[in-house]
């Protein structure tokens, strides 16, 4: 009996020492670091199914580039690097895009904000735990990729 | 009486250390300096493919010809890609219509496949040759 009452109050305990955990998980009033900024970002379904809340990820643009003759051509840039994911959260509806929420800092949050309104579409990728390195990265085009 | 207590105590934390190890073994662990891309398999998933395989992804003809950038044997599909390390698969389900693949890449390569995505080109995955 004394056992019992034992494990129930271990139990318990474990229990309670997880809540403030789980209140922040489910919290809509995310944690945001000072000096930081929380954006909701919009992501296809099939990026979505990977990406969950404290991972990093980068941010992708592609749009269509003016060349030196006045031709135009798709390209993809590095928009953001090493971005934090305060959250993830699946489309209300079907056929509606999700979004994760980055936290980012004033100036990377006006970059995002120009390439969201301005229509050029993104993507994200996931990096690995603890990589935090940052380089410039040159922008991707068919003109490189196929010769 | 405390020998009892012990091992529920015991029993306890080796449950949570289970999960934490399972939790630590999801879909994405992706080698550091490489970039995690997700990848919607138009043409499904090849058969007997797992995580840890290495693919290579090819891209299709007809959508390079949409976009001027055919090549001579339409019924060919240009390779992109060798030897990537398939992180993760997700078979279709509600969310998603498509199988979908969590590809480690460089950095680059991760910029030329979300371009190719990006423009709609439909890509394609098969075992690479061992």
């Amino acid at each position: 009996m004394k056992t019992t009452r034992l494990a129930v109050s271990l139990m318990l305990a474990l229990a309670a020492a997880g809540l403030p955990q789980r209140a922040r998980a489910g919290d809509h009033d995310p944690f945001i670091p000072p000096g930081y900024r929380a954006m909701p970002l919009p992501v296809e379904n099939y990026e979505l199914q990977f990406v969950k809340k404290g991972d990093r990820i980068d941010v992708l643009t592609t749009f269509k580039a003016k060349l030196k003759g006045g031709a135009t051509e798709f390209v993809t840039a590095t928009l953001l690097q090493n971005v934090l994911v305060s959250d993830a959260k699946e489309p209300v509806c079907d056929g509606r895009p999700g979004a994760v929420l980055v936290l980012l800092n004033p100036n990377e949050g006006q970059y995002l904000t120009l390439a969201l309104k301005s229509r050029k579409i993104i993507s994200i990728v996931l990096r690995a735990k603890d990589d935090n390195e940052m380089h410039p990265m040159q922008m991707a085009s068919f003109s490189k990729l196929f010769r | 009486m405390r020998r009892r207590a012990r091992g529920v105590l015991l029993a306890l934390l080796g449950v949570g250390a289970l999960l934490s190890a399972v939790d630590a073994q999801g879909p994405t662990a992706i080698p550091r300096g490489a970039r995690g891309l997700p990848v919607p398999l138009s043409e499904g998933a090849p058969p007997a493919l797992a995580s840890g395989d290495r693919v290579d992804v090819y891209v299709d003809d007809a959508g390079l010809a949409r976009l001027g950038l055919a090549v001579a044997d339409r019924s060919a599909h240009r390779r992109l890609l060798s030897g990537v390390l398939l992180v993760a698969l997700i078979p279709p389900s509600k969310k998603t219509a498509l199988p979908t693949a969590l590809l480690a890449l460089e950095p680059y390569q991760a910029q030329d496949v979300a371009l190719s995505l990006a423009v709609g080109l439909k890509l394609s995955l098969r075992p690479a040759p061992k």
